[in-house]
């Protein structure tokens, strides 16, 4: 899932200083389950808005909306008829999902109300941690099912750093180094041979230093 | 004003624990907004204790007082000053 | 158990289906919940007033400091609103005819002279009453004869700090009646004032210039002629006593804030004592009040009036004034003849006390019936009887505390400042005396130091007290705990002996007290002395070290045991019931509810002491023995509901709301214009009706409601009155009554929020009301009809373990009439049981499991399962399928309504002292088994039994197994029986021989038997076992040396330990201590239920306990049981959460912050919450992202409806949410 965290409201309401009549629009997919985007929160930063405009003494016109997807033409389209009417669309959706509605209204500014994070998974309700960065060449079969490129602060692909100590990465004391815990889980399985088996380096065109990427199935089309 | 049982005392367990989280979070945005996070608060008493909720309500009522106009009551009398009667709107 | 019944072949009659339960304390309560939750017509018998025994006297319960009136207050109501408890209060039962299945009773109904009919609880009565005192009321006069008029030879003038300086506040117009007045002048002498123009011959006239209205006049006027008469006097049409008390209130809420101590001259307290009361002891005079104190009847009605405090009711008199003391506060402060037992009482009726009122005694006053709207006083009640047909009668009257005056050393009734622990209690109550302040009686001032004394009344041979009672350690620790949560400056020390904390979660609750700063000091105080000049007092004791000390408290509460009263047992022996020396009942350890005599059965403190968790299931139990007897009679004798068809409602059907705005009588009318609240009602968006009744409550009220509902076709009712906790279902269920869904209904309460805390300020109160009216209204308008879920239930039971608590309830449980599927995962039945050979009063265990074996394997209805294990289990209350394992590999499904689970414990078996590996190092079970196997104790001469040998240790178990002790005397007197010149030594840490236990344990000790007690900390046993000879070297502190002990054998209390239910515990999804014994729904009144609906547990599976204390649970468990399984159909309640599926982002946010583990992700990919079993808690409401699920009552557009109509000035039209 993707995940992301809410922007600072001054920001927001910085962001909003030039218009008085919006949309919010939120997304029904990865950012309702991890609790910024939703109906909910829509409902919440719209509140929130309107309170501190008026105190503010500048009102402000929110529609509130909420897309099954903002990733999806289809449901961005359901806005189109009355997007016109408003001055700008703050949107709680991930990056992917308000650069889309940017694209397709062009003549509306498009504002972001969260800052997208990672893909990640619920560790437990209310706390999510990363686990893939989409690098496009996938070595978890190697690897005990721990990634190298998220775990690893570096990205290191022949076991550690220097900078790993006591299991605990030098970046931070709360991030258990990703290396140790490949290690660990390898000899857990009696897969301590995969260690040697790593490709002798990593190609990372398939990831985002070949540029903006793109899939295309042909058997969909 | 949200009033709670005891802690530990929730007849749905951890139902008072949830909305002391929650309130936490509004009084945030109070905070942030400048509206003033003084303005919501969370007491907990059993409902033996009645003379505790008219303490706890008389506490708050001082503190709101002590906060003044909320700056919402503030902007609206402004605007209702500067728009001639008859146009307000509800 | 109910052998006996089963047994009387002659009894072809079918027995009756009503049960009478003799005493309403929580016991009572319970027993006549359960009884009438089955199926059974119950009469609930009660003494007192009200019902809710001493548990509604207490302020907090031990161990989890739940305030105890929240949690039995609901009880109360429930059994008050139940259709099939008749309540019998302020009644006792005479006698008792017949036999099991068919008694014959006769109850003594007390006069209440308050028609409980009538009467709606206002409190109105209670509160006009003039009288504080009982009166030394004057001789009465032969019916016919002529009053004889008082004459007042002996005289007092009372003065007060200055001169009277007469005020006319809120004054009455007097006027002489021309017609009437005989010319006699003495009101002309008795006005002080010169007001009275009068001539001899003339008739009399006021002037109104000078007049300060005191009504001088008026009281001097003879009676005879009555030429006096008052105008603008309000409530003076309901009698002059009314006007007074009136005036007074007007008076006293004038001058409300100034301390006046002055005569004002009202005059108020003379035409009370000569008008109201007709005694005519008081007279106004130059320099004050003159008091005739030899004729004064000491009423204290002038006082209580006297808006300025002016006057003393001891200056007053000659005689020695009784204030009316307040039972329920233990007389710590005082009340009126008429009155309401307390606050929360149920039935909420007040009594007339004969002794002091002045209307029984005199035939004056009469103000209560006077003010009365209800006309519910009635002066001429007269004690009646009333014969009951009952089928069994379950007898638990609870106890009285002991008489602290009898242990006169520690000066309790002289000294002001030692008081008893239930009186503690009072002080503590938010309801209390002093509203929770703890203070001292002496003084009022705030005690810093307070100690506690322990076993007063108990473990006292001295005063035939030999028994534990078994509460006083925890309810001390409890006191102390929370006095310091009052007021964290009080410093509580406990002077105990043994600490005896050995329920579930009671060490734990010690520990956090002695964390709290509350001190424990061993040793049993001597004496009490009081210093006259401080009203200190000095504790003297002899401490651990044998040194004399002393120190100085200052406040000292006395834990009082617990005893059974002279009038129960008077009672008990017309009921033919056998007592023990103590007047406990004599009951069989293995059929612990049954009474001596066929067809009663015991329950609660009367049964021997014990705690309310315990009296709780106690009473579940006496309800199952009592009803298992009459189960051919199931729901004969109840009433059972019949409605008519509900209307279905369309969405754009036009909204018709009605509006109900109660007076209360007066309590809400007399400071809430409640007619201008119901003209406000009806310019509400969509309120066609609006009226004000009276008691919106009362009987004709509701019937009066049903047909406005229908003859205006109202389609939502918004009703203003009192409490929605105690009155909301029953206005409901009239709606439902007329053919509506009972959920287009909202209610706003002016009366707690409105008239009862703005008595002051009317208007204010008013224009409140008016705003809950409003948003009441708003709310009504937003509701939506609501299905209540209802399905058919499995009436068999599923009984996991078949130890003794398991067969006890399958026996039972058949007997009931319901099938059995008895799961047991060993080869053979029995449990734990089947180690223990005798209990402590010498019953043979062995032959009870064996006979009780063939019960259950002679049964038909009970299919048994061993070596079996439930695999999968689902379903909810009513109806549940398991999965059951079965020894050939097999599985088979099977459905059942409820769920027992008794998987028991065992005898841990910790690796110490060679334990295991040593032949004569021994559990207390393997000892008991070598003493019935003869000969084979034989050769020992020494034998040292260690307690807590690896029990209240964080190494071992770290909670005390309640049984050991106990079990430890009972062994070492049976080896002193076998071997009188054997040695037994004990080495303890408290010896825990709660309740009767106590008895064998003082015999162990006159035995012989030497008792050594140690800490852990301070003197543990140094222990070095050997293959034939042991060396125990401990420290002896009640010598103070260290002594060596040399035993052929050691035996080892290891304590209980549950089975391993870690899986048994997540498949049912309920939850387990950390010691791995269940949980129950709630720790003081749910002791048998487990968190889930539909399951309950029994045995040692809940904590340890012995056998009797096993049979009680599982003949509980039983009962509540019942309450399910004799059901045809379960009713759930509409308010339940529903997931709307299209909006379901399946984020698992909603399974993961349910408290029940309720919702759950379909086969459909969407969050799915079973109606059956959500709690309707709001939790998933809130913490949903995607605003997917609703709980009905409080949707969104109900919250917004009532906000937006709370700020709306103007009533405007809630709008609906998003």
């Amino acid at each position: 899932m993707i995940t992301g965290t809410p922007k600072p409201i001054e920001e927001i309401l910085q962001m909003l200083e030039p218009y008085d009549n919006i949309v919010l629009a939120g997304c029904f997919g990865c950012v309702t389950v991890c609790r910024v985007g939703g109906e909910k929160e829509v409902e919440v930063l719209a509140s929130t808005l309107r309170l501190a405009r008026e105190a503010s003494g500048k009102k402000i016109t929110i529609k509130e909306v909420c897309l099954e997807r903002q990733c999806d033409p289809e449901y961005i389209e359901t806005m189109r008829p009355y997007v016109e009417d408003y001055q700008a669309v703050l949107s709680i959706a991930c990056g992917a999902g308000i650069q889309f509605l940017a694209e397709k209204f062009t003549t509306t500014p498009l504002l972001p109300g969260i800052n997208t994070g990672f893909l990640g998974v619920t560790e437990r309700q209310g706390e999510w941690a990363e686990r893939c960065q989409g690098c496009g060449d996938c070595v978890l079969h190697l690897t005990g099912g721990i990634c190298p490129v998220t775990r690893c602060a570096k990205s290191l692909f022949h076991g550690p750093c220097g900078g790993s100590a006591k299991g605990i990465c030098e970046v931070d004391k709360s991030v258990p180094c990703g290396w140790q815990l490949i290690i660990d889980r390898l000899k857990a399985l009696n897969q301590m041979d995969n260690y040697c088996k790593l490709k002798p380096y990593k190609g990372w065109n398939s990831s985002r230093d070949g540029g903006p990427r793109r899939i295309v199935r042909e058997d969909m089309i | 004003m949200i009033m709670g049982c005891l802690e530990g005392n929730c007849h749905f367990v951890n139902g008072n624990f949830r909305a002391r989280a929650r309130v936490q979070r509004v009084h945030n945005i109070l905070e942030k907004i400048n509206i003033g996070a003084g303005r919501i608060r969370m007491f907990n008493l059993s409902a033996g204790e009645g003379a505790k909720f008219a303490a706890y309500a008389n506490e708050f009522v001082d503190q709101i007082q002590e906060l003044g106009p909320s700056p919402i009551n503030v902007a609206r009398k402004k605007e209702a000053k500067n728009v001639p009667t008859g146009e307000i709107t509800a | 158990m109910t052998q006996h019944l089963n047994t009387t072949s002659e009894s072809v009659k079918t027995p009756t289906g009503a049960v009478m339960v003799v005493g309403g304390g929580i016991s009572g309560m319970q027993s006549a919940l359960d009884l009438a939750n089955s199926g059974f017509k119950v009469h609930l018998v009660e003494s007192s007033p009200a019902i809710g025994g001493k548990m509604a006297q207490l302020d907090k319960t031990f161990p989890t400091n739940d305030c105890s009136m929240c949690i039995v207050s609901p009880k109360l109501v429930e059994v008050g609103r139940h259709r099939n408890i008749e309540l019998l209060t302020h009644s006792e039962v005479k006698d008792v005819t017949g036999e099991a299945g068919n008694f014959k009773a006769t109850i003594i109904r007390h006069a209440r002279y308050v028609d409980t009919e009538r009467c709606n609880g206002c409190g109105l009565c209670e509160i006009t009453c003039p009288v504080t005192y009982t009166s030394w009321f004057p001789e009465q006069t032969a019916p016919g004869e002529k009053k004889k008029k008082l004459k007042a030879l002996e005289k007092r003038v009372i003065t007060g700090p200055g001169s009277p300086k007469p005020e006319s506040f809120h004054a009455w117009t007097f006027s002489v009646d021309e017609d009437k007045c005989q010319k006699c002048g003495s009101c002309h002498r008795a006005c002080l004032h010169q007001a009275i123009v009068w001539e001899k011959g003339e008739i009399a006239k006021i002037n109104p210039a000078i007049c300060t209205a005191c009504g001088a006049c008026f009281v001097a006027c003879p009676d005879k002629f009555s030429a006096i008469s008052i105008a603008d006097a309000p409530e003076l049409e309901k009698s002059l006593g009314a006007a007074i008390v009136n005036r007074s209130k007007a008076i006293k809420e004038e001058l409300a804030g100034q301390d006046r101590h002055d005569c004002i001259r009202c005059g108020l307290c003379a035409m009370m004592c000569t008008k109201v009361m007709n005694i005519g002891a008081l007279k106004m005079v130059e320099d004050g009040i003159e008091a005739g104190i030899d004729i004064c009847q000491v009423c204290g009605a002038c006082a209580s009036i006297c808006p300025v405090n002016f006057l003393d009711v001891p200056r007053l008199t000659n005689k020695e004034p009784r204030p009316l003391l307040n039972r329920f506060n233990e007389g710590l402060n005082t009340r009126k003849p008429i009155n309401i037992f307390f606050p929360q009482a149920v039935p909420r009726v007040p009594v007339i006390n004969e002794q002091s009122c002045v209307r029984l005694n005199t035939g004056e006053c009469g103000i209560c019936q006077s003010i009365c709207g209800l006309k519910a006083i009635d002066y001429t009640h007269t004690e009646s009887e009333t014969e009951l047909d009952i089928g069994s009668v379950i007898f638990s009257p609870g106890f009285e505390v002991f008489d602290a005056k009898k242990r006169g050393e520690f000066g309790y009734g002289q000294y002001k400042n030692v008081v008893t622990s239930i009186e503690f209690e009072r002080l503590l109550s938010a309801s209390g005396p002093t509203s929770g302040a703890v203070t001292r009686p002496g003084d009022g001032a705030h005690p810093k130091k307070i100690a506690w004394i322990q076993c007063v009344g108990s473990r006292d041979h001295s005063c035939n007290r030999d028994y534990c009672s078994s509460v006083c350690c925890m309810y001390a620790t409890k006191e102390a705990f929370i006095a310091r949560e009052h007021d964290s400056s009080i410093e509580p020390t406990i002077f105990y002996i043994d600490m005896r904390s050995f329920g579930k979660n009671f060490d734990d609750y010690v520990v956090r007290a002695k964390e709290k700063n509350v001190r424990y000091v061993r040793a049993m105080v001597s004496r009490v002395f009081e210093d006259p000049q401080t009203g200190n007092l000095e504790l003297r004791y002899v401490d651990g070290a044998g040194s004399k000390k002393s120190e100085v408290f200052d406040m000292v509460v006395l834990s009082v045991g617990i005893q059974i009263p002279q009038k129960t047992k008077d009672l008990a022996n017309v009921l033919g019931i056998d007592m023990d020396d103590y007047g406990f009942a004599v009951t069989d350890t293995f059929e612990p509810l049954a009474a001596s005599r066929p067809g009663i059965f015991v329950s609660g403190a009367f049964n021997g002491p014990k705690d309310i968790p315990e009296t709780v299931i106690e009473a579940s139990a006496a309800a199952q023995a009592a009803s298992a007897g009459l189960a051919a009679a199931r729901g004969s004798l109840i009433t059972k509901e019949v409605l008519p068809d509900e209307r279905a409602t369309t969405p754009d059907e036009e909204l018709r709301i009605g509006v109900f705005v109660c007076h209360c009588g007066a309590n809400i009318a007399s400071v809430v214009d409640v007619a201008a609240v119901a003209e406000y009602a009806k310019t509400l968006p969509g309120v066609v009706y609006a009226d004000h009744p009276l008691y919106t409550c009362s009987q004709d009220s509701q019937e009066g409601i049903r047909d406005i509902i229908k003859e205006h076709r109202l389609n939502r009712v918004a009703i203003a009155a009192c409490s929605p906790s105690t009155h909301e279902p029953l206005f409901m269920s009239t709606l439902r009554q007329a053919g509506i869904n009972k959920y287009f209904f909202d209610m706003a309460n002016i009366r707690d929020q409105c008239s009862w805390v703005h008595p002051t300020e009317p208007a204010l109160a008013t224009e409140k009301s008016k705003r809950l009216m409003r948003m009441s209204v708003a709310n009504a308008s937003q509701t939506r009809a609501l299905t209540e879920l209802e399905f058919d239930v499995d009436s068999s039971l599923l009984i996991i373990g078949g130890g003794v608590a398991g067969m006890t309830a399958a026996v039972e449980a058949a007997k009931q009439g319901f099938g059995v599927y008895l799961i047991e995962q060993q080869a053979t039945l029995g449990g734990m049981a089947q180690s223990l050979r005798r209990t402590g009063d010498g019953r043979d265990i062995g032959a009870f499991v064996q006979a009780l074996k063939q019960q259950v394997l002679n049964n038909d209805a009970i299919k048994i399962f061993v070596n079996s294990m439930v695999v999968d289990q689902k379903g909810f209350v009513g109806s549940f399928e398991s999965e059951i394992m079965t020894p050939s590999g097999g599985s088979r499904m099977i459905k059942h309504g409820a769920i027992l689970v008794a998987t028991g414990a065992e005898e841990a078996r910790p690796d110490l002292y060679g334990l295991d590996t040593l032949d004569k190092v021994m559990t207390q079970t393997d000892f008991e088994a070598a003493l019935y196997s003869s000969g084979s104790t034989n050769g020992y001469e020494s034998i040292v039994m260690l307690q807590c040998a690896g029990s209240r240790d964080s190494n071992h178990l770290d909670y005390c197994s309640r049984v050991c002790c106990n079990q430890a005397v009972k062994n070492a007197l049976h080896f002193k029986e076998l071997h009188p010149d054997g040695r037994v030594d004990i080495l303890y840490r408290d010896m825990r021989c709660y309740g009767l236990g106590e008895l064998n344990y003082r015999k162990a000790r006159l035995m012989g038997i030497n008792f050594i007690r140690f800490d852990p900390d301070e003197n543990p046993p140094e222990i070095m076992t050997h293959e034939h000879v042991h060396m125990i070297k401990i420290t002896d502190p009640s010598i103070g040396m260290p002594v060596t002990l040399t035993p052929d054998l050691l035996v080892l209390s290891t304590g209980i330990k549950p089975r391993d239910t870690e899986e048994l515990a997540s498949m049912l999804r309920v939850p387990r201590n950390k010691a791995g014994f269940f949980i129950e729904a709630h720790a003081k009144l749910r002791p048998v239920d487990l968190p889930s609906e539909g399951l309950f547990m029994a045995g040692t599976v809940h904590a340890p306990k012995d056998i009797a204390e096993t049979i009680a649970q599982a003949q509980a468990a039983v009962a509540r049981v019942t309450t399910i399984l004799s059901k045809k159909s379960l009713k759930l309640s509409g308010v339940v959460s529903t997931v709307d599926p299209t909006h379901c982002a399946v984020c698992l946010t909603c399974v993961r912050a349910c408290p029940y583990g309720v919702p759950f992700i379909n086969d459909q990919h969407t969050a799915e919450i079973n109606p059956a079993l959500c709690q309707g808690c709001g939790i998933c409401v809130a913490e949903c992202p995607a605003k997917a699920i609703t709980l009905g009552r409080y949707l969104d557009s109900n919250i917004l409806a009532k906000l937006e109509s709370y700020t709306g000035s103007e009533p405007a039209v809630p709008k609906g949410g998003q």
